[in-house]
């Protein structure tokens, strides 16, 4: 059998968005070969978009909070400065780690971060190869570079210095370069560092590629970001800020630089076979036309925010699909992809998935629970079986200054950050920042916040770690903390910022206050104008108030702007949705997913409008894709429940479900709800006489209208808000009116004790009760309207228990508990599985506080 | 360690024979070197430098005649 060749190519900061113009030109021909004989589409990134994690999660398809790499810099082992970030901080298995495991022939070069050069089953040269001093040709390379290092001088050849290059490699990047005053404008300089470095890396991997045996190669070019960092504010069109006579000269550097990579692929096309398996990726984006910022924040990563979140994917080979476009893509799933292709299994510990429709025939996937525990045996020279690094490897922290001078160039650390101990510090803060906003990018808010609070309260004057936060704090509801944090940071910082503005309308939308919200977020737009994610704020105030149009209008201004935010599609599947148009809904939300695959909710709402639309069978699909990305989801879990049982008559197939339903249960919680004044107090008194354990804050005090207490727990009475609160709960029973019970979270079973009272009763106590505190109550008026609204608000609570697995539900009547306490006691106590002292339960009913009683 | 000066014999390139247009003639490298010829990637690289070197040697046979 022939051997499995991948090449796998990455750009940094590579985007269609720039890419697909100069193709339609015909000025990227390599690329439209490529895409010609197979198949692409955009890259999802993950956050934060800063390429050492990036690149690290390509290669290993792994989260940073697993992988290890938090940013650009670590400090050096005596701890007294920082280094660049290096191969030695990772924490789990690379694709080449695997591969050279699995005995296939696997180079890389250039790969960020991968100093020092791991020993691997191939040649690897690591990402400060290309980082040496300006000033001399005769620099060597550092300690580590290249793997084995006996071929170290003959890649130290290699390299292309910035000096070696002419006027004929500047001119097609400039075309007046002459005009450039080179003392006072280093810009030329830049471009020469570039291309010499691109230049260098392509160097050396031609030369593996044709020199070396290889099964796997991986090669990493980072100029085409950095061009974009330096010249995408020059690119056309004109923008009135940038000077005319920069623009001037520097306007064609970023399509130089594109077609210049187009030219290297085009060599390395040459020199595979049509068996070889070509992979082109990117990180992230780079923002090209009128979104790019105008500013860059004055902050470490600032540059980060010209990133747009998709990067590119291209792929050809003989197994691969010929004019496909792929989607919902991501860049966790490169490693998994490639590990089938080789027919190797993919590890459950993975965070990326198998993009199955890139291949002609889909392959058999395995999987395995881990790579990381498979380690096989030393190798004959004391490496490790699977190439990585020994677990003492130390490593020469001097000269890598140059590496260092880079990030500093384009603006990734700050030039006066080399202050040691300061330094330090300020090297860990931003590391552990970087991992709260991955925890929090990979849904574990709670991890991600807590390190967010740490790094609040030892820095509250960082306006971003407190922006941050509160972002986070809205996410999962602790909408309290978010208020006081705005507060705070209202008071700390100018109190006119816009940015604390949108997060500000952002919590007051949570807490409900829509036209708030709605006022302010206007006032950023007439005070601050056009901002990214303010017209898809508008739009879902607009949304709340239900004023649909409205909120129509604002979210395709907000897709105007920026057509890529999967969040803007979702909203407005929402509000398709909601208008009942599930066909174009449906439509949105699959734009949503084709952006970001890793959007339960909005694989949730394409089952929602398939169901709407009568594609039982494709709704279940897509339920269960959404509990694949989140298999706790239990409100997915229960449509297929209820489709199979009741749309599709097949119950057998709705068990597996239900089983899984009890599998992500965390505990359960017994409910004692109805209607305010239908004997729910009573209930709990009788529960807590019974001996079972009640969850009350005794906030509401015993007053004449309950004169033995409410049993109440303020925060459960927010659970439309926050239902954290009920995991509280456990074991125990709380008290939660019925028009809160379908705010109750799927993953507790219920068992609920509904008491009922005639309603006209209900609404006669709830009268008296007002009357008792002081409000003013026409006793002369019946509100009909609300006895309308009751029946009908108990109605929608009985259909919602019967639609829920995790629900069980006894019915009792307050008048029969008056009536005959014991036997309700008993009842009570058969259904919640008797442990309760019936007769104490029956004792403490006062058949005197039967106050309103119906004829 | 200059790369200029690096010698065909350090890499397996026939340099004389290494490039040559669509149809068969030899391609004439410029000294002052290209993108076409960085592109190509270590052989384009090898066989520029090469080329200075050659357009040296004849530089300096010249002045010494």
């Amino acid at each position: 059998m022939k051997k499995r060749k991948v090449l796998l190519i990455g750009w940094d900061g590579a985007d269609w968005k720039y890419l697909m113009p100069l193709i339609d030109k015909g000025l990227m021909p390599s690329l439209s070969r490529l895409i010609d004989n197979g198949c692409m589409g955009r890259l999802a990134t993950i956050n934060p978009p800063l390429s050492p994690m990036l690149w690290t999660s390509i290669i290993t398809g792994k989260r940073p909070y697993k992988h290890g790499i938090h940013g650009f810099t670590e400090p050096n082992s005596d701890q007294n400065g920082i280094r660049p970030i290096l191969s030695t901080s990772r924490t789990c298995k690379t694709l080449w780690n695997i591969l050279t495991q699995n005995k296939k022939k696997t180079h890389a070069v250039g790969w960020w971060p991968s100093h020092p050069a791991e020993p691997i089953n191939g040649i690897m040269v690591s990402n400060l190869y290309k980082s040496f001093e300006l000033k001399g040709d005769d620099s060597p390379l550092l300690k580590g570079t290249v793997h084995p290092s006996s071929k170290t001088e003959l890649f130290a050849k290699l390299r292309v210095l910035p000096q070696e290059l002419t006027g004929n490699h500047l001119h097609p990047f400039v075309k007046n370069l002459e005009e450039i005053d080179q003392k006072n404008d280093p810009r030329l300089k830049n471009i020469a560092t570039n291309l010499a470095e691109c230049s260098t890396i392509h160097s050396a991997a031609t030369y593996i590629m044709e020199n070396e045996e290889w099964e796997f190669m991986a090669v990493y070019y980072d100029a085409l970001d950095h061009f974009c960092h330096g010249f995408m504010k020059y690119n056309p069109p004109y923008r009135k800020h940038i000077l005319k006579s920069d623009y001037e000269l520097y306007n064609q550097v970023v399509s130089s630089a594109c077609r210049f990579h187009d030219m290297m692929l085009g060599s390395m096309l040459d020199m595979v076979d049509d068996e070889t398996t070509v992979m082109l990726v990117s990180d992230h984006g780079f923002y090209p036309h009128n979104n790019r910022p105008t500013k860059i924040p004055r902050e470490p990563a600032g540059p980060a925010v010209e990133h747009s979140p998709y990067g590119i994917i291209a792929m050809s080979g003989p197994d691969i699909r010929k004019d496909t476009l792929i989607t919902g893509a991501s860049i966790l799933d490169v490693t998994p992809t490639l590990l089938s292709l080789y027919g190797l299994p993919i590890a459950e510990d993975m965070d990326g998935k198998v993009l199955l429709d890139v291949f002609n025939v889909q392959p058999e996937i395995k999987t395995i629970r881990s790579w990381e525990n498979l380690t096989p045996p030393v190798r004959p020279d004391g490496t490790n079986g699977d190439g990585s690094h020994a677990s003492n490897t130390e490593f020469n922290d001097s000269n890598v200054g140059e590496e260092l001078n880079w990030l500093i160039e384009l603006g990734y650390i700050s030039d006066n950050s080399l202050q040691e101990k300061e330094t330090v510090n300020a090297a860990i803060k931003e590391n552990k920042f970087n991992l709260a906003l991955a925890y929090i990018d990979g849904n574990e808010w709670h991890s991600g916040i807590e390190i967010l609070e740490k790094l609040h309260a030892d820095d509250p004057q960082i306006l971003r770690f407190a922006l941050r936060l509160i972002h986070a704090y809205l996410n999962v509801g602790k909408l309290k903390k978010a208020r006081a944090l705005v507060q705070n940071v209202r008071e700390i910082f100018d109190r006119e910022n816009p940015q604390i503005d949108l997060l500000e309308g952002t919590l007051l939308l949570a807490e409900e206050r829509y036209r708030k919200a709605l006022k302010l977020f206007k006032k950023v737009e007439s005070e601050a104008g056009n901002r990214p994610m303010l017209y898809l704020r508008i739009a879902n105030a607009y949304l709340r108030l239900n004023k649909l149009d409205d909120a129509e209008r604002a979210i395709l201004k907000e897709l105007q702007n920026d057509e890529e935010n999967a969040t803007s599609y979702y909203t407005l599947g929402l509000i398709l949705h909601r208008k009942m148009n599930f066909e174009e809904a449906l439509e949105a939300f699959l734009d949503a997913v084709g952006l970001l695959y890793f959007y339960p909710a909005a694989h949730f709402y394409i089952g929602e409008c398939l169901l709407a639309l009568g594609h039982y069978e494709k709704a279940i699909q897509a339920y269960e894709n959404c509990l694949k990305l989140v298999p706790t989801m239990n409100r997915a879990r229960q449509r297929i429940i209820s489709i199979y049982e009741t749309m599709l008559h097949q119950p057998g197939k709705a068990i597996k479900y239900k089983l899984n339903f009890e599998n992500n249960i965390d505990g359960t919680v017994t409910i004692v709800s109805g209607l305010p004044r239908s004997g729910t107090s009573l209930m709990m008194q009788m529960l807590k006489a019974g001996g079972m354990e009640v969850l009350s804050d005794n906030t509401r005090l015993a007053d004449e209208s309950n004169p033995n207490g409410y049993f109440e727990h303020e925060g459960i009475k927010n659970l439309w808000k926050n239902n954290d609160l009920i995991s509280l709960a456990d074991g125990k029973a709380v008290k939660v009116i019925a028009q809160l019970l379908k705010h109750l979270p799927l993953n507790y079973n219920y068992q609920i004790i509904f008491m009922e009272r005639d309603m006209f009763e209900v609404v006669r106590s709830q009268q008296k009760m007002l009357v008792r505190d002081g409000k003013n109550v026409d006793m002369e008026q019946f509100p009909t309207h609300l006895l309308e609204e009751y029946k009908k608000s108990l109605a929608e609570t009985k259909n919602w228990a019967a639609e829920h697995a995790n629900v069980e539900i006894i019915y009792i009547k307050y008048a029969d508990i008056i009536e005959n306490p014991f036997h309700q006691a008993m009842l009570v106590n058969d259904f919640l599985s008797g442990n309760l002292e019936i007769e104490k339960m029956a004792r403490l009913v006062d058949g005197k506080l039967y106050r309103e009683r119906s004829v | 360690m200059n790369n200029s000066n690096t010698s065909k014999k350090d890499f397996p390139i026939d340099v004389d024979a290494a490039l040559q247009t669509d149809d068969g003639q030899p391609f004439d490298i410029p000294v002052g070197g290209s993108l076409g010829l960085l592109a190509l990637g270590y052989k384009g690289i090898m066989i520029w430098r090469e080329k200075i070197r050659q357009s040296q040697k004849h530089i300096n046979s010249a002045k010494e005649g």
